[in-house]
Order: C-alpha cells, then structure tokens, then sequence
C-alpha cells in the first residue's frame, strides 16, 4: 500500500441552512415510552393512582368499582365493587397498604389492598365525595366533595377531626404537604385554591385562580404550589403568601389533571383537548408534547417514570411503558450470545488481551481509508463516473447535500461540462428528477440553478434524440421553476410590505435603529444564514 | 357513537317493527319485506316525545269481552277479522301521559293521562285489557283499556322507577328502580327485594323456565320458585341475572353477562326442552349484537363473555347502526335465528342470521348502508327541466341562522314595490332625475359568515397542536384566510407569524399558501405591528429567509425562459409529427394533476382538500422511488460493465 504524502480531500456535505429538528434531551426522554396498550373500562376513567410501594400497582377510579391493575402485564389484579354508585378518587396510603375511595352516595370507603370488604365507611358528607386522600400521618384521611366541605377522618375511630366549610362551590381536588403533618390544600369549583390548618382548623391561605380549580399540586418543599383550571396552569408561592409567580398557558380546553414527575423535575398536565404537556419546573416551558384519542381525565406517574397511566373520557385507560425493561432482556440475551462466540472465536482473537510491557515498541494497525465511490472516482478523475456514483438513489435520495457538494466540486474543476454530457435517458432522467426535487431548496438553488442551465444548454442542441419521457421531464422542471418564480413575486411583494411595517415602526421607536435594521436585513446573503 | 340512545324500538310478534324516533315520531316497519307500513306523528310529538313503547300480546277469543259499548264494537269488527294479529302499541312520552295506537287502521285509540305526573320509563301489559306503566314519578300505575282511566296506583321506589316486567302466570310484577322489587298484583305487597344497579335500568325481563308448572294451590312465591330474571343497566356494561328464591333469598345477582359496551336492548330465548341451554342477545350502544348461549343453573363467579357477536358495515368498513335486534321466535329449530334491523331511524333494513349457519365467533355482514338512497337514472325516462328562474327573484336557502352559506344574500328588501310617482320620496325622485344609476346602497348589517378557522387556528396556536395547524394553514381560499386572521385574536399574531416563519421553507405550493397567509397578517394587522416593539427581531428572520429565495429570481427567470424555448421546439416539432399524440403521452406520465393544470396556462387553484396536501409531496417522492429502484439496478448494471 502506497503511503501518500496528504490525504485525499473527500468531498464535504454541503452545507445546508434551515432550522435543524429540536431533538432536546426531553423529547428523547419521553420518547422513550412505548406505543400505549389501551383497555375499555366501565366508565369514564375519573381518577388514576399509583401504589408508592413495591408491587406498584395502579388504583383505576371507573364508574362503580375501583380496579387494581399491575403494570407488570397490564391485567387487572383485583376489583372494589363494593360501591352502591360511582366510586371517585381512590388512592393509596403511603406504604402502600390502604386504599380510600370517594363515592357518589357521600360516603368514603377505606380498603384493604388485599382485602374485599371495605375496612371503615366514613359517613358524614351529603353530597358525592370526589377527593379522598391520606394525611401525612398514616391515620388521618381528608375528603371533600359536592357539599362544598373539606373533612379530616380518624381511620380508627371513623370520626371527623376536623371539617371545614369555607369553600363555596363543588371541592374537586385536593393534595397534602409532604413535608408537614396539618396542611391541606383544596382547590374548588369557586376559583379559589385554600389551604387549611389542622392546628387552627382555619383557612391559612388562600389564592384565586380565576376559573373553576380542576387540580392542584404542591411540591415536596411545600414552597410553590400549582393550581390548575381553565386552560392555565397558575404557580404561587406560599412562603410568600401566594404570590402570582407565573401563568402558564398551552392548552386550548380545560386542564384536567396534574402531576409531578418521579423526582419534581417536569410537570405533566392532561387536557380535554387530548394532550399531555410536560413542563420544565425552571422556566415552566413545555419540552414535550404527548397526543392522546379522547379528552384527559386522569393521569399518573409510576416510581422512575416508569410507566405513564392516562384515563379517558370514553373510558379507555392509556398505558405507556419505558422502554427499559426490553433493552435489559436484550441485553442479557446479547450477553449470553457474545459469550459464545468468544468461546468459538478464541483462538483467532488470542492476542487482544495482551497488555504491552514497558519498553515495548507499540506499532498501531494501519485501517485502510475508506473512500466512498465517489470520491475513488474524484481521485481518478473520472468526472462522469464520479457523478453517476453519486446520483445513485442511496446517496442522492438520503443525504442530498452530497450530490450538491460533488456537483460544485466538478463546476470548481471545471469539468461539469463533461460530466454531464452524453448521459443515456435513464441517467438523465434521474438527474432532472433530482433537480426538479431540490432546485426549490434555498441553500442547493444557486448550485442546482447552474447544473439546469448548462443541461438545458447540452440537450437542446440535440432535443430531437431526447426521448419523451425526458421531454415529461423537462416540462415538469420548466413547471416547478414557473411556480417558483411565482411565490418570489409574492415574496417580493411580502417583503414590500414588511419594508413599510419595519421602517414606520423604526421611526416610532428610534430613527437610528431603523437604517441598521433595514441594511442588515438587506445585505444578508446565504453565507451569513447558514451561519445562523 | 350510535343513536340508540334517545329512541325505542319493539319487534311485535306478527313480524313487525316499531321505532319511535327522536323527534318523537311513531315508524312501524314491516320485517319480511323491508318497507314501512305506517308512521304516526302525534299532536304533541315535539313537546312530548315517546319515550317507551310496548306492544300488547297476542289475544286469543275466549279472551274476556269489554265493556264499553261505544268503542267495543268497532274494536270487535277489527279483532275478529283480523284475529290472529295484534294491532295495539302502548306509547308512553315524556309529559306522562299514555297514547294507545292501533296499528291495523293507524289511529290514535286514547290517550290516557292523568296517572302519571312525570316521564313514563316502562309499559307492561298484563292481559287483553290491562296493562301497568311506571314513570319518573315513582308510582307504577295500573290502567284498564276499556275504563279509560288508572284503576290503581301505588309507591314504588323512594325514586324513580325505571322499568317494569310481568312475571309469569300473571301475578306478580317486577320493578326496577334503585333497588328490582318483585311484588305481588293482587295485594301491591312487596315480595322480594334485590339490590339492583347503580344506574337506571332500561331493561327487565324474565326467562321462564319449562319446569315452571305450579300446583293449583301454591302460594305467589311457591309458583315462582326458581324463576330467573335478567336486567339490563345504562352505562354498566353487564347484564345480570337473578333468581326468585322461595326460601334461602339471596339479594345479589347470580351471574352477570360481559358486555362489549352499555346495552340498549336485550331479549332472551328460552328453550322448550329442559337442560337446553338458554340464548341471550344484547344490543349494544357500539351497534353492535352480543349473543350469549348459557344455562342458567346457579351462580357464576366470573362474568361470561359473549359467544358470538353480529355486526353489520358497510364494504368500506364503516360500521351501520343497529337499531333492534330479537330472536324470532316462530322459528323452531336447533338454532335460533336473529333477527336485525340497522340503518338510522328513517331507512330501516332488515336482516335474518341463523346462527348455525356461521361457524366464526365473530358475524359480520357486509350490506349497504340503507341510509344512503340510490338513485337510478334512466336516460330515456327522465325529462328534467330547468325551473324558470326569474332575474328578479332571489333563492333563500335552508340555514343554520346566523350563518349564510355564501352566495346568497338577502336582497329581498329592495325590492322595489310598484306604487305610484306620486308615492315617492324625495330623494326617489331626485336619483331618477338624475343621470346616473342609482348609488349602491350598502347592507347595513351583514349576517356573520362562516367561512372563517379562527377558533381553530387559535386553539391550534394555544395547544402548538401540529394536526390543528396544518388542518387550517393549507387553505389557500383568500377570502377565507382574510376572515381568519381577521378574527384571529390579537395576542396570536405573533405566535402565528413564528409558526409561519418556521414552515416558509420547501416546495413552492405550500410556501405560496403560507406567503398568502403572511401578507394577510400583516395586511390585516399592520397598525398593531407597527405598535409592536420587537417587530424588527420578528420579521428579520422570515426577511433574511425570503430575501435570499428571491435572489435566484433573476436566474430563475433566465432559466425559465430557456426551458420554454426548448419546450416550444418540442411542441412545434409535435405538431409537425401528426401521427404523435401529445395528449395521451402527457396524461401516461404526469404524476399529479397540477401539471396538467399548468401546462394549459390555467392558473393553479391553491385550495386543495386536506387530504392532497401530504399526499401531494408523497406521492411525487414515491414515484421517484420506485423509477430509482428500477434505475439502480440498472445502473449498477451499467457500472460492472464500465468497471469490467
């Protein structure tokens, strides 16, 4: 092998200007869930919970049961049916072992995962109960409901601690803090988000939020906390007294769900307008978007974001699984296989563990360059071929810019002239196709627009030998060029119009700043755009 | 979703079907030969529609005689004539009264009101002359055909009553409201009780079994010991099944059914022979008929799911609503046939399946969709003739008010009305003196017009919805595009305008569409951006974008021209050649149908449907492919042999 003095300079991709595809972490991230398994339920889908323990199943709140599903293979584990009417809100107690239900005949109902019959029935409301969560302390639930009223229950005694009548429409949703034991936080159908004391049984805050509160969230801290309703999502602060911190607006119908992520980091929020938004918490921007098939209702989380569970308005249950488990089993499976090759290869590929002594002369393994076709070509000078190798539908149809570049480098060698004639009816064809697909291209269109011209200017000399399907060809390039200089008579006159706007604009503002403006818009040129 | 919700529908046993409507019309259709035999439409149908509707059973002679003299003749006549058919409908409706229709002479025979002050859920008939209806009002109320009036009314439920049932041997009723109570017709007393569903039951019926044979003096419970019943609830998608139980009574169902989605109707056929299993079929809300074939013999834990089901679409796989289904019980055989009808309220077709003669689980019959007529031209019996349209007249359209369609305007008030000169304004007189025709006069008000996306582009800019998006942005239509962006509200503007900016790249149709919607932008708000402060960070990227497009222009025209000579040489060369024939050359190898547009120097119409808009750069793409494929091989040909 000749060892030549520099290397061959292949040709470089074209570059090419335009905006590349967003291809953040985030969208990669949530990428990653699979194409959902969906299962009919017996009703809407109201409300969806995870077991925060080890089994991790999910609690399904439709219609008049409460279904235990596993996530594992998405069957149903067990049923509550123990419900005279439409069962609301079931979720789980912090270890994982209880279950509380809301109902629509007023009365909660307090489960054991694995039991059947209800262990307490807390009656007490009037009205259908929507909200039942676990306090803080493991034996205290709270409820609220229809009859406007917030209610904290003694699991043992099944008496009520503590009940609050401040709210004055329909209680929707509701959470707990986390970190202390006596606050509660409801958001109602009146605007308003209200946070009570235990201690004081008082009202301790409260924020509207301007429309019908939907859900609301509260982080770990419980420094910020979210209320959603209406198609906003509104963030305060409670250290300083629910403070307007930001409002956040990316649905068009009302949102009907919120939940954090596994670690407080992204905010998902589900909509009637059938997506699921994920927020960033920093800048409360949305970094992804999941579509769905009917209206949100519900929506949850499983531990490491492992799972994403979506209810439905007609009654269809979503289940998203990470794509994590497979890449495992494959991996094992790889494992297992590479290991039996080695066996069989071990012989070939003795030396590949040895480790060189100190002193020893490394020599490296020279890999032979690889070239691509055109390129051999290019280093043979054989234009034609060169430009054949690289109008082949591999290189031409997938990385275009390759085609564009080979192109200028033959017009830089002057030899395009060559290259392109004589080519046979289907070469040719192939290249007024791919002209008659990229010549509209802003960053190919001063390459390509050459190439055109000069195999107008080689084949209609002899236009009697060019075959009609050639012809076809030609016209539909003289077609697409046609409607291409018709759109740039339009932008002409579009850019007429935003001269006017740019310049009366300026002139309100301040006169200096129109004239860069103008000639800075107008002095750009191709090279600056592929720049930014 | 189907619209089986708001109307009812009963197959009567002389082979003919009754559907009430949603607009509160009475259809009775004739099962054997498709066509309707009858529509009745109330006085009060708008006002109170039916909501229930039950055909009475068949009567045999020794039946008693009624009493009322009046109608009894008449009546008789008809009964004796036609004896073996039944010809009464018991129409409940909304308001709560109780219409009775006769079907043979389609007349309204009474209307009994007065016993009921809210809607009537479920009419049973007991015999020849009795028949009970329950109603939203809590009561279930006992009528007689001849008295005209209600013979006896008790309280039923603490709610509303949803459903009624006659037990076998006539004595005992069943009711479904919160709870289905089982009483007894003589002495109104509650017999038994069971817990029911949580929604309102639409459907309660009994299956007898052939071993029911009571002793002469057996008390109500004794004769109906081991008597099973089914019922159906709205939005639960089982069916449950009940035992009467003279002793050990168990209030929870026995076994339940599994549906595929909430059930409509449901009918059983039970079997002559013992130990035979019995058929069910459900009706569900899906359109769809779920078949169950089970004996009842004691409590099942697990729900059954169906055995067969039947569903009915079209040939291009549109599913067809059903609207009834039923055994036919004349049929005796081994297997039970069904019978069903689909279609909409309006075009209803009939179809009989007998379950043996298909193996599959899964019955799909493929018809068309009776809903769509067909209409036969025949050229020679068909005289069509224009209708004379005065130039004067203007033509007014049904509507949606509020919203013309476009076209038509109401220009109905100038009329001018022939009255005399000396009627005349001043100002009348004054524009006919004059020389020039009369000013325009402007509509003051014009209606709101519907051809306008702002809802749609709002919500799609809201949500950043890509589906929305594209749904509006491929309209070309000028007008349209000035209407929506007219509406747009003001805080969409920019976002808009990003949006635009980002798609003003690719093929030159759709950059044209987005330029158009571009200049109606900024046409259409040019104070506001003008006002806007960061205008010039806005348009200085979509100014960069189209400033370098347009630099070609010049080349591009150049090369335009050339293209075109040469096309010209090609076409004075074809016109030389007479036996060519460039029509059928360009038609074989133009891929889409704008060339064929452009090529006759037809200006393009950019409003295409949605559905050409992606296929359109597709279907240009997978042209190309395929000739590559083929060239490919073809060229790699060429290339061993040059290597070679």
């Amino acid at each position: 092998m000749s060892t030549s003095a520099s290397r061959f300079k292949v040709i470089e991709p074209f570059p090419v200007a335009g905006v590349d595809p967003k291809q953040t972490e985030d969208h990669q991230y949530w990428r990653g869930l699979q194409f959902p398994i969906t299962i009919k339920e017996f009703g809407a889908v109201t409300n969806v919970a995870f077991q925060p323990t080890k089994p991790n199943f999910f609690a399904v709140s439709a219609s008049t049961r409460v279904i235990l599903y596993n996530p594992e293979n998405n069957e149903s584990v067990k049923t509550f049916s123990r419900f005279h009417d439409v069962a609301y809100g079931a979720t789980f107690r912090r270890d994982g072992r209880l279950l509380v239900a809301g109902n629509a005949d007023a009365k909660v109902r307090l489960f054991d995962v694995d039991g059947r019959v209800p262990l307490r029935i807390f009656k007490g409301h009037t009205r259908p109960v929507r909200v039942t969560k676990f306090c803080n302390n493991m034996n205290e639930i709270f409820s609220a409901g229809d009859d406007n009223s917030v209610r904290v229950w003694d699991i043992p005694t099944e008496k009520v601690l503590h009940k609050f009548d401040h709210h004055q429409d329909y209680v929707r949703c509701g959470c707990v803090s986390r970190n202390a034991d006596n606050i509660i936080l409801t958001g109602s159908y009146d605007h308003t988000v209200r946070m009570f004391d235990t201690r004081s049984d008082e009202c301790t805050m409260i924020v509207n939020h301007g429309c019908p509160v939907e859900s609301v969230l509260m982080y770990p801290s419980g420094s910020i906390l979210l209320s959603a309703g209406g198609n906003r999502i509104k963030v305060w602060d409670v250290l300083q007294g629910g403070r307007l911190l930001a409002t956040v607006s990316h649905h068009h119908k009302t949102i009907t769900c919120l939940r954090f992520n596994h670690d407080c980091t992204r905010i998902l929020s589900g909509s009637l307008d059938r997506h699921v938004k994920i927020y960033d918490v920093a800048t409360y921007n949305v970094v992804h978007n999941i579509d769905y098939s009917a209206p949100i209702l519900s929506m949850d989380v499983a531990h490491e974001d492992r799972t994403l569970v979506v209810g439905m308005a007609d009654s269809m249950l979503s289940i998203r699984h990470r794509k994590q488990a497979v890449i495992k089993e494959q991996k094992e499976d790889e494992v297992l296989l590479s290991r039996r090759k080695r066996r069989q290869r071990s012989h070939f590929m003795g030396g590949q563990t040895f480790v060189p002594n100190q002193g020893d002369v490394i020599i490296h393994h020279k890999h032979k360059e690889q070239l691509e076709k055109y390129d051999v070509y290019f280093r043979k000078f054989e234009h034609g071929k060169a430009l054949d190798a690289a109008l082949i539908p591999q290189v031409h149809m997938n990385t275009p810019e390759i085609t564009v570049a080979v192109f200028e480098e033959l017009i830089r060698r002057d030899t395009i002239h060559a290259a392109l004639a004589g080519k046979g009816e289907k070469k040719l064809s192939v290249l007024l196709k791919f002209l008659i697909r990229n010549i509209t291209n802003i960053s190919f269109a001063p390459v390509l627009m050459d190439v055109a011209e000069m195999v107008v200017d080689i084949y209609s000399q002899a236009i009697e030998d060019v075959p009609v399907s050639v012809i076809n060809l030609f016209q539909r390039l003289r077609d697409i060029i046609r409607r291409e200089g018709r759109l740039q008579i339009e932008m002409h006159k579009l850019i007429g119009c935003m001269d006017t706007i740019v310049s009366s604009n300026s002139q309100n503002i301040k006169q200096s700043d129109v004239d860069n403006s103008t000639i800075n818009a107008s002095n750009t040129d191709p090279v600056s755009l592929k720049k930014s | 979703m189907s619209i089986n919700t708001n109307c009812c529908s009963s197959f009567g046993s002389n082979e003919s079907l009754a559907v009430c409507s949603t607009d509160g019309v009475l259809h009775i259709w004739d099962v054997r030969s498709g066509q309707e035999k009858q529509q009745y439409t109330p006085a009060s149908h708008l006002a109170a529609s039916f909501t229930c509707l039950s055909w009475k059973i068949p009567h045999h002679r020794d039946k008693q005689e009624l009493n009322n003299p009046k109608k009894k003749k008449k009546k008789l006549k008809q009964k004796e004539s036609q004896e073996d058919k039944l010809e009464f409908i018991a129409l409940g409706t909304a308001v709560g009264d109780i219409l009775l229709y006769n079907c043979l002479n389609g007349e309204l025979v009474f209307k009994y009101s007065g016993g009921h002050s809210d809607k009537v859920n479920s009419i049973a008939w007991l015999n020849e002359s009795t028949f009970y209806s329950c109603s939203d009002d809590q009561n279930i109320v006992e009528w007689n055909v001849t008295a005209q009036n209600h013979i006896c009314k008790w309280k039923a439920e603490k709610r509303e009553v949803y459903s009624i049932c006659i037990g076998p041997h006539s004595k005992t009723i069943l009711s479904a409201g919160k709870a289905i109570k089982l009483w007894d017709l003589k002495t109104k007393e509650l017999l038994r009780r069971y817990a029911g569903h949580s929604t309102p039951v639409i459907s309660l019926s009994t299956v007898s079994p052939p071993s029911l044979s009571p002793r002469q003096d057996a008390s109500v419970l004794e004769a109906l010991d081991g008597l099973y019943f089914l019922s159906a609830a709205s939005e639960d998608r089982v069916l449950s099944a009940w035992q009467v139980r003279n002793t050990k009574h168990k209030k929870i169902a026995l076994c339940s059914f599994l549906l595929p989605s909430e059930p409509v109707t449901f009918d059983i056929l039970a079997p002559n022979i013992p130990d035979c299993p019995t058929y069910l079929l459900s009706l569900t809300q899906d359109g769809e008929v779920a078949i169950f074939c089970h004996a009842l013999n004691g409590p099942l834990k697990k729900p059954l799911s169906p055995t067969r089901t039947i569903k009915v679409v079209t040939e291009d796989a549109i599913l067809l609503n059903i609207i009834s289904a039923t055994f036919d019980k004349k049929k005796d055989g081994d297997s039970p046939v069904v019978i069903v009808a689909y279609g909409s309220d309006y075009n209803v077709a009939f179809e009989q399946i007998n379950l043996a003669d298909h193996e599959l689980q899964d019955i799909v019959i493929i018809r068309k969709d009776p809903t769509k007529s067909e209409i036969f031209m025949e050229e020679d019996k068909m005289k069509l003739r224009e209708p004379i349209k005065n130039k004067n007249a203007s033509s007014i359209a049904p509507g949606v008010p509020g919203h013309s369609v476009g076209g038509i305007s109401g220009k109905k008030r100038k009329k001018l009305p022939s009255v005399g000169e000396s009627q005349l304004t001043m100002e009348e007189r004054l524009s006919a003196l004059s020389v020039e025709p009369p000013p325009v006069v402007k509509e003051t008000t014009s209606a709101p017009t519907a051809d306008s996306f702002s809802v749609l582009l709002s919500q799609g800019l809201q949500s950043n919805d890509r589906d929305v998006l594209n749904q509006v942005l491929q309209h070309g239509n000028e007008t349209l595009i000035r209407n929506t962006v007219r509406q747009l509200p003001i805080h969409y503007i920019i976002p808009l305008v990003k949006e635009l900016t980002g798609r003003l790249q690719g093929s030159p149709e759709k950059c044209l569409t987005f330029v158009k919607w571009l200049r109606a932008v900024l046409s259409c708000h040019t104070s506001y951006l003008m006002t806007f402060p960061d205008v010039v960070p806005l348009l200085s990227r979509l100014y960069q974008l189209m400033n370098v497009r347009t630099k070609t222009h010049g080349r591009l025209s150049r090369l335009e021209g050339k293209l075109d000579l040469v096309m010209s040489q090609i076409a004075s060369r074809k016109d030389d050649e007479e036996e060519q024939k460039p029509l059928a050359i360009f038609e074989e190898d133009s891929s889409d149908g704008y060339e064929d547009m452009m090529i006759d120097g037809v200006t393009i119409d950019h409003s295409m449907s949605s559905d050409d808009w992606d296929d359109f750069s597709d279907a240009d793409n997978h042209v190309d492919e395929i000739d590559g494929g083929k060239l490919n091989e073809a060229d790699e040909d060429l290339l061993m042999d040059e290597d070679g």
